[in-house]
């Protein structure tokens, strides 16, 4: 037993894997960049980046290959196994360990990211105000009785629960708070509402959902789904369409109470608002290209008002959320006034990458330094 | 040293029963847990919509050859709050402290298909029978947009909303106007009660009610076009919206020019067009004669002079605040043959 | 033939196309078609006034710059080169080709100054071309009567995706972007021409005088007493009536009048990214806009003097000195004119050029010194590869200073920079270990650097000095980020060039009894590679914190992201590999190889790509030459490989031994 371990620790702390690793890693970055001419960027992040195994198309020929997920964590423990525990520690190797140190940092930072972010972004009109961002990807269907004004709570089924769904397969929701299980009984990543050219199947109030390949860009698929009503006081079941981009959420009464359920990229809330006040855009003169974009916007957290700036390359930074200027949407088309996206990332690992930077940088000046002046006066040396 | 070698496999092994774990499927129905909670309702939350009015889709009668729709304005009374407008409602309301209230403004070029089919459409929703011919004459009327309009009044139980069965105790207060070219409605429709707390707030709104002005400053690009086969667009130039070049033809351009109030008026620009062609100018009546296109929904004039090298064809399109002029010029023969083009492109011009 | 008798008989010979161009001026000029015939004859213009129109400020292209960088780009891209050939054989160089442009439209069609790469293009256009050969030079005038055509099929062809159109569709949307050039600079100052007169204009017979011949800045300069005859509807001075109807349309014509230069700073006060004004602007914001614009005024009255003179260089030139004089004055207020002298002190420097000379003279040198040793040779050449870079870094340097920015912002800047840094790289690996190789390859890649950067800058044909766009516009990150990835990828370039002298050392078999100096170039090589990995690791993280700091993501599997991500990854391969005992000396050079394709990969070959946020535009002309690139490694790895097999029994076995894995030895 003990010699098996000593064997495997062996196996995992060897340059023959790290070289392995090391070798796939590239593989993969170069097949995932060449992937993303024929697919959507979220697409090849999914298959090739963020997953444990990937079989990629070589011209026709299918090639399973390890995903960089698996790569990374495998990278990491022979990192660990080999770079540091193993490692002869000596003053020559203390920058070398110090380098593999801050590598490691680095991954745990994307790893915190990828587990514990979210990302998404938010979209307002000059004058406008929200304490909520949606995600670009991720769909949730809100379930909420209806009122007219005052406080709303909204039930969420997140998008991990249905979109997922087969063909034939159905899923079923239900809520003490509300009054009727919710099934969704199709759902398409991407498609669009059509009149339907004969009632019945597959359509509602001669509506139908057709469905469409995925687009080139993901973050403009637009989901949809079936989904039946039944309220659970017996009445008859209410048949209803959900789209990601409907004007409406799909409305029931159900024992006399109005409820709203609608489809939509998934919303998370902030623990602060902000009003936009001012968007601007500059240009180079005399040119259509664009110098600059910034938003003055007021941000209210706990009652505290306070006037911020973003511009490109200097975003808000907020109770662990960090908001930057992304794009925005022009007077013509914005119904005469300025809109402004900021994309709003909350990651824990934000600041990561620098403290890892450092420390990288640290340990390769000073194993590099070390080397070179060794050389240099071994060189030295022999010239005298 | 030993705990080392464990954490790979553990990890991948998480990885991949997260990876493979699915979702509620068929089986037993998956609990709702995640809950969050909104100071106010969304605005789409509080109209409750069918399905096609939903998908944002358009009934068969919009849109179409609607030059004469008339672009809206008004006073939103207090205690109202103005939503989104949609394809169909021009302008949309609810009243916060009137739930299940909505207050909103259809503009139906063409019509719409005749008032009293919408009024007995409206009656019909109510649970009420059709109105005589007789008795649609002797409504009422209120003042919309600087016309008489039919005012109606309706309780009943509503069952134009989403809902099973309709909803009873409602009202709809309803005024409808029959312009040429569109059709203007204005509707209410909620708990009676409501209603009736709103109604005078709801003539108010109707009375400021009011066209908009076009207000598209020169130059502002807000005016859009079909450009014909074959034209070109050539390099943008101060004071033009847009040129362009005829494709095969030398010497021949056409662009689009907005100056603000009438642009020196019609007669002084088709006749110093003239003058630079050395020809005399027209009189009032002459110039009154001329051709007309429909742009803009407007009737505008269409100036044709077909010189012995050269010419020019121009159209000035009065707007009130803004004229827009059309003009083309290059040699006789290949304006002779652009002429179509030129009409069909001052035609495609649009808001 | 003078050339007034040829523009004549040019005149009476075609079907009047260019008049029926000018028609549209005619129209709102009827005057005009006098004066549109060249009546002048037109003198070379003084080495003096070329002098002083090449400062000239002009702004373009988002920023303000001599008018001789505008005309040396624009001729490039017109005519292939920056030069120009009259029909009577005078070389003009790029300014006085633009004077001639402006002040003598007529002339200057006349001039051969488009560059046509391939008469098939001519072909589908319907243009004759008896006499020319495949390559060859078209005057506008040439190209007039397809002109109609032409705008017809470049409107079709721009449908097409850059990178999917042919040779020949390219060629016509170049060429017709190349003629709307062309005319947007020689109508710069028609407006000039066409003013009214007292007696066809009631305003300005009103407000100048029955009789009256008043200039156009004339009537620019009395403006506000002609605005109430403009029959603004919103003028609360206005009468509200039509106005008058001549005075108006000659307003519109003008103030619509086709872009030209913008020659003429904005007004005082005028806000700090205010745009410069063309004679038309100048008239469109003095009749209808709300600025002062009594300096801009005046200043283009100056420039309308001059206009008027062309013809006589004596006064032409005076008179120019005090239009030079209010444009800098002006220009010098706005802070926009301190930076001209240097940026023309740059271009006649010709920096880039000078270096590559010096670069090749250096490798001749070294060239002699493998011949012939001496031990003048290293000496000399060590000299003048100090020259060159001295130059290169010279050249570097006035662009920061001109551009207010780090070394490195576009694709040709990043050549510029590579090249001194490998240059500068393989200097101080030849002071540590003094073998002469280092030097060699020093030249070689002076002069290839300097041959790319020449090549790119020909052949892209813009300003090499454009704006940025708003993402780059941070100092701190491009100073940071893109100067250590871009010294990475010198390292790993000079790297590889290193490992080429291994590799094709040992195949024609130089220095064969000198083991050592096949160790010193291992050695190098290997420095080289932890060079280029510590700039190459610092300098993608780097990359990561910033696209963290302005779009919110540390890494987004952006092409050029995953080139960077490439080389470093290969480069740790390697050192883990010489580390691991699994390569040794041989080896390292074949890995360094293919570690400087990886570069020129992520350098150049992700932009082919043509998607993700790097994507910097399609670099079409490169995709053959990286070709070719890549083959030749290719070539060199498989010699370099059965180099290996054939002498690996042969003795060389301490080398074979070390490529199959042994035991691991740490630290």
């Amino acid at each position: 037993m003990r010699r098996f371990l000593e064997k495997s620790f062996a196996f995992l702390a060897s340059f023959g894997l790290a070289i392995t690793v090391l070798s796939f890693l590239l593989v993969l970055t170069v097949v995932g960049t060449v992937e993303q001419t024929r697919t959507s960027l979220y697409e090849v992040q999914r298959r090739y980046f963020e997953s444990a195994f990937v079989v990629h198309d070589l011209g026709g020929i299918p090639v399973p290959l390890p995903g960089v997920y698996l790569l990374l964590v495998v990278l990491a423990i022979n990192l660990v196994c080999g770079g540091i525990v193993r490692i002869r520690k000596s003053r020559s190797t203390a920058g070398i360990i110090v380098a593999h140190a801050g590598i490691l940092f680095l991954l745990s930072g994307s790893l915190i990211e990828y587990q514990w972010s979210q990302k998404g972004h938010t979209t307002l009109a000059e004058g406008t105000e929200t304490g909520e961002f949606q995600s670009y990807f991720e769909w949730e269907i809100a379930i909420a009785e209806a009122r007219s004004s005052g406080r709303v709570e909204e039930h969420v089924i997140p998008g991990a629960q249905f979109m997922g769904l087969r063909e034939g397969e159905k899923a079923r929701f239900v809520s003490p708070a509300i009054p009727f299980e919710l099934a969704v009984n199709r759902v398409f990543a991407n498609c669009e509402p059509r009149a339907a050219r004969a009632a019945g199947a597959g359509s509602v109030d001669g509506v139908a959902l057709e469905e469409l390949p995925p687009g080139k860009e993901a973050e403009s698929d637009v989901a949809g789904a079936y989904v039946t009503v039944r309220p659970k006081s017996g009445g008859a079941p209410v048949e209803g369409l959900l789209w990601g981009l409907e004007r409406y959420p799909m409305s029931v009464v159900v024992e006399g109470r109005r409820w709203t359920i609608g489809l939509s990229h998934r919303r998370w809330q902030l623990p602060f608002s902000i009003h936009l006040d001012d968007f601007r855009q500059q240009l180079h003169p005399g040119t259509g290209m664009a110098k600059a974009f910034e938003s003055d916007v007021t941000k209210t957290r706990d009652g505290v008002r306070q006037k911020v700036k973003i511009s490109m390359n200097e975003p808000l930074r907020e109770s662990g959320y960090t908001l930057y200027q992304s794009s925005f949407i022009k007077p013509s088309q914005g119904g005469g006034r300025w809109w402004s996206t900021f994309s709003v990332v909350k990651n824990p690992a934000d600041r990561v990458p620098l403290w890892a930077c450092v420390v990288i940088t640290a340990g390769l000046l000073l194993h590099f330094a070390q080397q070179l002046i060794r050389h240099v006066r071994a060189q030295t040396e022999k010239r005298a | 040293m030993r705990a080392l070698t464990k954490p790979g496999p553990l990890l991948i092994a998480a990885f991949l029963a997260a990876a493979a774990a699915g979702c509620g499927r068929d089986g037993d129905p998956v609990p709702i847990e995640e809950k969050r909670v909104l100071a106010q309702p969304r605005p789409e939350q509080t109209v409750a919509a069918d399905t096609m009015k939903r998908m944002g889709a358009q009934p068969d009668a919009g849109r179409g050859a609607g030059a004469a729709a008339p672009q809206l304005a008004w006073d939103v009374p207090e205690g109202w709050a103005e939503l989104a407008p949609t394809q169909l409602r021009a302008a949309n309301f609810s009243v916060p402290a009137m739930p299940g209230l909505e207050c909103y403004v259809t503009v139906l070029p063409g019509g719409g298909g005749g008032l009293a089919a919408n009024l007995n459409r409206w009656r019909k929703q109510m649970g009420l029978g059709p109105l005589a011919d007789a008795e649609l004459a002797a409504l009422p009327r209120v003042k919309l947009l600087g016309a008489d309009a039919h005012f109606l009044a309706m309780d009943g139980t509503y069952t134009g909303g989403n809902v099973e069965g309709g909803l009873p105790g409602y009202t709809m207060a309803a005024v409808a106007l029959d312009r040429p070219g569109a059709a203007v409605f204005v509707k209410m429709i909620g708990p009676t009660a409501a209603v009736r707390a709103e109604i005078d707030r709801f003539k108010s709104f109707c009375a400021s009610l009011r066209e908009k002005n076009a207000e598209p400053p020169p130059g502002d690009g807000e005016l859009k076009w079909k450009a014909p086969e074959g034209w070109t667009q050539g390099p943008a130039k101060s004071m033009r919206l847009v040129t362009f070049v005829p494709a095969g033809t030398t010497g021949v351009e056409c662009y689009v020019t907005v100056l603000a109030g009438t642009g020196g008026g019609l007669e002084s620009n088709v006749n110093r067009w003239r003058s630079q062609l050395k020809l005399e100018p027209l009189s009032a009546a002459e110039i009154a004669a001329l051709p007309t296109v429909p742009v803009l929904g407007h009737s505008a004039p269409l100036v044709e002079i077909y010189g012995a090298e050269s010419g020019l064809l121009g159209l000035v399109c009065e707007l009130g605040p803004q004229t827009v002029f059309v003009k083309m010029t290059g040699p006789t023969p290949s304006l002779r043959d652009e002429r179509e083009r030129f009409v069909a492109f001052c035609r495609s011009l649009s808001d | 033939m003078s050339r007034n008798a040829r523009a004549e008989g040019r005149e009476g010979g075609r079907a009047g196309g260019w008049r029926a161009i000018l028609l549209v001026l005619a129209l709102a000029a009827p005057a005009f078609a006098e004066e549109s015939r060249p009546a002048e004859s037109h003198a070379r213009w003084n080495r003096e006034t070329v002098d002083l129109f090449a400062r000239l400020p002009v702004q373009e292209g988002g920023r303000v710059k001599p008018l001789s960088t505008f005309a040396s780009f624009t001729l490039l891209a017109l005519n292939g080169r920056r030069g120009c050939t009259t029909p009577e054989g005078v070389r003009l160089e790029p300014t006085e080709w633009l004077m001639d442009c402006l002040f003598w439209p007529e002339h200057a069609s006349l001039y051969s100054c488009f560059l046509v790469q391939d008469t098939q293009a001519l072909d589908d256009l319907g243009l004759a071309h008896e006499g020319k050969s495949r390559r060859d030079r078209y005057s506008y005038t040439d190209l007039l009567p397809a002109r109609g055509k032409l705008f017809e099929l470049a409107s079709q062809y721009d449908r097409i995706e850059a990178k999917l159109r042919n040779s020949v569709q390219g060629q016509v949307v170049n060429l017709a972007h190349n003629v709307m050039q062309f005319e947007s600079i020689t109508s710069s100052f028609y407006v000039l021409r066409s003013t009214p007169a007292g007696a066809d204009c009631a305003a300005i017979a009103r407000v100048f005088g029955k009789d009256a011949r008043p200039s156009f800045s004339g009537i620019l300069a009395r403006a506000a007493e002609l605005r109430p005859y403009l029959g603004m509807a919103d003028d609360p001075h206005g009468s509200g009536a039509s106005g008058d109807p001549v005075l108006r349309g000659w307003a519109e014509e003008v103030a619509g009048s086709p872009g030209g230069l913008a020659l003429f700073p904005p007004p005082p006060g005028a806000a700090a990214d205010a745009e410069w004004l063309t004679p038309g602007g100048v008239a469109a914001e003095a009749l209808f806009g709300g600025a002062d614009m009594k300096q801009p005024v005046e200043t283009l009255a100056e420039f309308e003097l001059l206009f008027r003179l062309r013809g006589d260089a004596t006064a032409f030139g005076a008179r120019a000195e005090s239009f030079r004089d209010r444009v800098v004055a002006a220009a010098r207020a706005r802070g926009e004119y301190d930076k001209i002298p240097l940026e023309v002190a740059f271009y006649r420097g010709q920096f880039f050029y000078y270096a590559q000379v010096v670069f090749v003279f250096a490798f001749l040198i070294a060239a002699f010194g493998w011949i012939k040793p001496t031990k003048l040779v290293p000496r000399l050449t060590t000299g003048t590869v100090a020259l060159g870079t001295l130059l290169l870094v010279a050249g570097i340097t006035m662009r920061c200073i001109i551009r207010g920015r780090p070394p490195v912002s576009t694709l040709y800047e990043s050549i510029l920079f590579i090249t001194a840094v490998s240059v500068i790289a393989s200097m101080v690996a030849e002071w540590i270990n003094r073998q002469g190789i280092a030097l060699t390859l020093s030249t070689i890649l002076g002069a290839g650097g300097m041959f790319l950067a020449n090549r790119y800058e020909m052949q892209e044909a813009v300003d090499t000095m454009p704006s940025l766009v708003a993402v780059l516009d941070t100092n701190f990150w491009l100073a940071s980020h893109v100067t250590t990835v871009t010294i990475g990828y010198g390292a790993g370039l000079l790297a590889g060039a290193i490992g080429h002298v291994t590799i094709l050392g040992r195949i024609f078999g130089l220095k064969r009894n000198e083991p050592s100096f096949y160790r010193t170039l291992a050695s190098m090589t290997y420095g080289m590679l932890c060079f280029g990995l510590l700039f190459s690791v610092v300098g993608t993280v780097l990359g990561g914190i910033w696209a963290n700091d302005s779009w919110g993501r540390f890494w987004g599997w952006d092409p050029k992201e995953n080139g960077a991500l490439a080389i470093v990854l290969w480069e740790l391969i390697v050192l883990h590999a010489r580390k691991g005992g699994y390569i040794r000396d041989h080896g390292i050079a074949m890995c360094s190889v293919f570690g400087a394709a990886v570069v020129a990969s992520s350098w150049w070959g992700v932009n082919l790509l043509g998607v993700g946020l790097h994507s910097y535009g399609f670099t079409s002309g490169i995709l053959l030459t990286l070709i070719g690139y890549y083959v030749f490694e290719a070539l060199v790895l498989v010699a370099g490989g059965v180099a290996w097999y054939l002498k690996r029994g042969a003795g060389d076995s301490a080398v074979a031994a070390r490529m199959l894995p042994g035991p691991e030895k740490v630290g």
